[in-house]
């Protein structure tokens, strides 16, 4: 069936391509159609069509289909079919029209040559008899052309489909959408037709555009502001020089309604239009990478979608599409936003590291900030521009080049974008980063503009043109905070566990920075505030700590609604509680000292547990409590000395009150229900609850070997402990202290063994936020006995899993993996995988710890089973290390046991008459060759073991393999009968004194193998290094 | 159609139909009748496990590629669990990029408990 349809010059499918359902609708429909028509002159034919149309509306769908693929695979008789489908189409061809562009939007790329000059054929046909809606084909097919692909067939949809369009040009001038796509899809398709063997197709192009342009400029003007970014790139050819002047200059003589570029520029582009530049099966790859791929898992995705789209030197301009794609069209939902789907700033950073050309990469960059530079909160969309900040909020942490980079761009565009629109651009780029923080995308400026990670310049260049954001960095964000006027402590990256060796850790970060401000004046500028330079090495990010949590994870909620810290809702929330209740939050949320409020505490908690009918779901209750204790949220809670006293102090306000309840309620009593419930609704816009329920009990000493409250907490938010867990401690690393977060660590290990050991998320978690220090202090705690992260089963899951990180983070995991004094042979099953180059941060680590080994039978067999590849110097770096140290010998005896065992098998097989060595003798035989071409070691050659091996190799070889081997096969010694038992001494003998050069070896050998000692004393004779044949007996 | 999960697989499974996606195709070897055989990691939603291909598919498949396989077996391989075609199985493209997998388990990694069964077979 399938070969059948095959023939029908539709489709171009692979052996392996399976049909999809409108191939067999297609195939079907032309069958039919044949059959009826089979036979018949061409008058009758027309009449059975006829009849057979007005039987029904699936006999006429049919025919309709049938005729259109005829016309489609066969352009002999394309006219005849066309004529019919015109006679017997009751619907004005709508069928037609929606399925041609379902079979354009679908199929394209498959779709047979041939049939693809017939798509531009019927269009024609289409337009010339003036088919409603066939201007929706054209579109369809300009969405085919790829962007940055000078292939040669997508050259010839370019071609065809602008000869089209200018051949059409009445019937285009009546279309007012099809003339601003066509705008847009040429303007941008110029760019990539810059080689000399395109100029006739550019100045096509060129043409085309720039007469639409000159005449329609009105249709055009509905593309908005990417109309000029197009027309910036092209902006040097003549015909559109004039142009871009005129809309600068005159913009009435462009169109009477046009008032210059402004205009054009306050209009955000149309979805449309941004969508139109990406193939339909582009636009399902990035929908699907965006909205359904988990962050962690994107890497395959990221190398195939590379693959087939960006590895050419011409795709570098598609990078630009995608990311104005990006920004522009896909705005995940609250819940996406929530989830651990990849973030959109994360595939952005990965289009833009693509980027191998600079005047590619300044384009992405224009592309990613082009929202930023006339931002006005009333007509654009906080989503356009929050790829942008986030990529440089998260990128300053793991890779501060990327967010330097845009940092510097961001700073020179405002005044390089447009010299004399600099003011507004200025504006603009200020009510970007003013809603970003009104808005709580992310919670404050300065760990941006005043990362210790910037260079002196840029830091100077930011404070230049954002002096607004610099002095007082955090003070736009509170405003909106209705928190009193008090100096929030906040805390700097404390040392933890033992005293790291970092001793300019103790930053003397100006609080007043950090104030919580009613202030409404933007620039309520501290005099001192943001210029204190901060020491390197300090981790900003932890010095915003708790404040950037609350703000940052709220925010992804209810970007667009009400935040939990209004104060009108909680005066609204207030009035809905009973009288009890409300005097008592009222007495929390006022009260300023700390046991009156922590008393406040306990008796809410008190009146929960009494009132029975009391359901906190749709209480207000939990969210005046967290209104309440917004302060203690807000400020980093670990202690900066974490002295047992310091830390007890920590845990004494009143949010740690409900904890204590909740740890000291027995595991069965009701009462835990409710606690939990509040926990758990507290939870839902404050993610910290969660890692500071852990906090707690482990300060509190209430594990004592139960975990019982987290369990019940995690259980109440119907997650599973697992899950749980580690949404919890990512909060805690993302948002908190990471001195906070270690501090956590060796309980989750320890108390959650069966979640924590070998766990690769959380592993990864850990690796990926600590630091050289904190690595340290981890090490200590395992070598002290108190930590342990692995163990044997799904140990190579793990490892496996770490080939993925990144290099800092696979080092820290072999540390703490050595730190574990584990047997190598548990890691060595992996060995098989490695790959020399691509993991050489896992490969360089097994290496270092087999080589303290002594080789044994098993190790040698999972490291002789390594695949042989060019440029792998992983087996004979250790052959070769173990040849010159005290193991040469056994070293020598396993491998020769290796090489023979398997041989003597073979022997013994009648039916193997054609002799050659097994695939596994031969592999061994290549490493040898190896480590001898790696300035041969002639004892070990010499070796009986080894002689012995090689002899019964040579005489199972096959000729070939003789061949290749013959300088190893070389190094047999001749000797004039085989060698015989009794003459084992003696021929170790003989190895022996082979050394020469190499005495040291040779003298620390005698003390430590004293029973050879005797041997080697009776052989005074000295050969030289370089073995030659001798004949010794 | 009943699918089997790359996790379920185990040696000596037969008649197995499986969707996957192939996340990685082998250079590839000639027998010694002249057949070419690729080894290629593939996955589902469950783990990764190696396939051999034999002969023609084994030119068209592409990372990325989204197949299913019909009527395959599994079996040991130097010491991994292999899957193969069976007699009447095919391997049949339907899509591409838009599956979700995952690379652990990886069912091909050496596994000691084959290790008698590899003896067998050699």
């Amino acid at each position: 069936m399938q070969a059948n349809f095959n023939r029908l010059p539709l489709l171009n499918l692979s052996p392996i391509d399976c049909k999809e359902d409108i191939d067999e609708r297609f195939e079907k429909s032309y069958t039919l159609l044949q059959e009826l028509i089979k036979g018949s002159s061409e008058s009758e034919a027309h009449d059975t069509l006829i009849a057979t149309v007005s039987k029904s509306t699936q006999d006429h769908d049919n025919v309709c289909l049938g005729l259109l693929t005829s016309i489609l695979v066969d352009p002999p008789n394309a006219p005849r079919y066309y004529r019919d489908l015109t006679y017997v189409s009751r619907d004005g061809m709508n069928l037609v029209i929606s399925l041609l562009n379902r079979i354009i939007l679908e199929r394209y790329p498959k779709l047979h040559d041939g049939c693809r000059a017939q798509l531009i054929w019927v269009l024609r046909e289409l337009i010339k008899n003036s088919i409603t809606a066939c201007e929706t084909i054209a579109i369809s097919l300009l969405r085919s052309i790829a962007g940055g692909d000078v292939s040669a067939k997508n050259l010839w949809l370019t071609e065809k489909m602008l000869d089209l369009l200018i051949d059409n040009r009445s019937w285009l001038d009546k279309n007012s959408f099809l003339i601003a796509i066509s705008v847009y899809t040429y303007l941008r398709l110029i760019v990539d037709h810059s080689s000399p063997s395109l100029t006739l197709l550019r100045q096509k192009e060129i043409d085309l555009c720039s007469s639409l342009l000159r005449e329609k400029f009105t249709d055009c003007l509905v593309i908005g502001r990417d109309l000029v970014r197009l027309l910036q790139n092209v902006a040097r050819i003549t015909e559109f020089e004039k142009i871009w002047k005129d809309i600068f200059n005159n913009p009435t003589s462009l169109s009477p309604n046009f008032q210059g570029v402004l205009q054009l520029m306050h209009c955000r582009t149309s979805r449309r239009f941004l969508q139109c530049r990406l193939t339909p099966d582009m636009e399902k790859k990035i929908l699907y990478l965006t909205s359904l791929v988990k962050f962690g898992q994107q890497k395959r995705y990221q190398e195939w979608f590379q693959r087939q789209y960006l590895s050419t030197p011409e795709s570098q301009s598609l990078r630009c599409d995608l990311i104005r794609y990006i920004c522009g069209v896909i705005h995940p939902s609250n819940e996406v936003l929530c989830s651990e789907i990849i973030p959109r700033w994360a595939i952005i950073s990965w289009i833009l590291s693509s980027c191998t050309s600079s005047v590619a990469a300044a384009n992405a960059k224009l592309s990613l900030f082009y929202d930023w530079l006339f931002y006005d909160p009333e007509r654009d969309n906080i989503m356009n521009i929050e790829p942008a900040i986030l990529l440089m909020f998260h990128s300053m942490r793991n890779h501060p080049p990327t967010a330097t980079g845009l940092l510097n761009f961001l700073c020179r565009i405002v005044t390089q974008f447009c010299p004399s629109l600099t003011p507004q651009v200025k504006l603009g780029v200020s009510t970007s980063l003013s809603q970003i923080l009104e808005k709580r995308v992310i919670p404050s400026l300065s760990s941006l503009f005043e990362s210790p990670k910037l260079d002196r310049e840029l830091r100077l260049l930011i404070r230049e043109t954002f002096p607004e954001f610099c002095s007082a960095v955090s003070d736009p964000l509170h405003n909106s905070i209705p928190v009193n006027a008090e100096t929030i402590p906040i805390r700097d990256n404390s040392e933890i566990i033992i005293d790291p060796p970092r001793t300019n850790n103790h930053n003397d970060v100006d609080t007043s920075e950090n104030r919580f401000s009613d202030d409404e004046a933007e620039g309520s500028s501290g005099p001192n505030g943001g210029s204190v330079p901060h020491p390197d090495g300090i981790d900003k990010k932890s010095v915003t700590s708790l404040a950037e949590n609350n703000i940052n994870c709220i925010d992804k909620k209810t970007m667009n609604g009400p935040t939990t810290f209004s104060k009108s809702a909680y005066e609204t929330n207030l009035g809905r509680l009973n009288e009890e209740l409300r005097s008592t939050v009222i007495a929390l949320e006022e009260s300023k000292d700390n046991e009156t409020r922590c008393e406040m505490m306990e008796k809410i908690l008190q009146l929960i547990l009494q009132d029975d009918e009391f359901g906190i779901e749709d209480s207000p209750l939990p969210d005046c409590i967290l209104y309440a204790l917004r302060e203690e949220i807000a400020k980093s809670i670990f202690p900066e000395c974490p002295d047992e006293e310091a830390l007890e102090e920590s845990i004494g306000s009143p949010l740690f009150v409900i904890f204590r309840n909740l740890c000291q309620t027995p595991e069965e009593n009701p009462n835990r229900v409710p606690i939990l419930s509040l926990l758990n609704e507290m939870s839902s816009s404050q993610p910290s609850i969660g890692y500071l329920l852990l906090y707690y009990m482990k300060v509190s000493k209430s594990y004592d070997g139960k975990v019982s409250p987290y369990r019940d907490f995690a259980k109440s938010l119907g997650k599973d402990l697992k899950n749980c867990l580690l949404t919890d401690l990512k909060a805690c690393a993302d948002y908190d202290d990471i001195n906070l977060f270690c501090y956590l660590i060796p309980d989750i290990y320890n108390h959650f063994p069966m979640i924590a050991l070998n766990n690769p998320d959380l592993l990864h978690l850990i690796v990926s936020c600590i630091d050289s220090s904190q690595l340290q202090e981890l090490v200590c705690l395992i070598l002290q006995g108190n930590l342990t992260m692995f163990r044997k089963d799904g140990l190579l899951p793990l490892l496996n899993a770490s080939l993925e990180w990144e290099t800092f983070e696979q080092f820290c995991l072999w540390q703490l993996f050595i730190a574990h004094s584990m047997p190598v042979e548990y890691i060595l099953p992996i060995l098989p995988k490695l790959e020399f180059q691509k993991h050489s941060e896992a490969l360089t680590n097994i290496l270092l710890l087999i080589k303290r080994e002594v080789p044994s039978q098993e190790l040698l067999k999972h490291i002789i089973s390594r695949d042989v590849r060019d440029k792998d110097h992983f087996v004979v770096s250790l052959l070769k290390y173990w040849t010159s140290n005290d193991n040469w010998e056994k070293l020598a005896e396993l491998l020769g046991t290796q090489l023979t065992k398997p041989n003597l098998t073979k022997r013994k097989r009648p039916a193997n008459h054609k002799i050659s060595l097994p695939n596994s003798t031969e592999q061994i035989l290549i490493y040898l060759d190896q480590l001898r071409q790696t300035n041969m070691n002639s004892r070990f050659f010499t070796h009986e073991s080894i002689q012995k091996a090689l002899i019964s190799s040579q005489e199972l070889s096959s000729d070939s393999q003789k061949a290749r081997f013959s300088d190893l096969f070389a190094l047999i010694e001749d000797h004039d009968s085989k060698p015989k038992r009794g003459k084992t001494s003696n021929k170790k003998v003989k190895a022996k004194p082979i050394e020469e050069s190499n005495s040291d070896t040779e003298a620390s050998e005698e003390e430590t193998t004293p029973v050879k000692k005797e041997n080697k004393s009776s052989t005074p004779r000295k050969k030289r290094k370089t073995i030659v044949p001798s004949d010794s007996d | 159609m009943e699918y089997t999960l790359v996790r379920d697989m185990k040696p000596g499974l037969k008649n197995i139909n499986l969707q996957f996606v192939v996340l990685d195709v082998g250079q590839g070897s000639i027998t010694k009748d002249g057949h070419k055989v690729r080894t290629c990691k593939i996955a589902d939603k469950t783990g990764s496990i190696n396939l051999s291909v034999w002969d023609e598919p084994g030119n068209y498949l592409n990372p990325g590629d989204i197949c299913k396989l019909s009527k395959g077996y599994a079996s040991v391989w130097k010491g991994c669990l292999t899957l193969y075609t069976g007699k009447g199985g095919e391997i049949q493209k339907i899509g591409e990029f838009c599956m979700s997998f995952s690379e652990i388990p990886n069912l091909s990694d050496p596994n000691p408990e084959y290790a008698p069964q590899m003896a067998k077979r050699s």
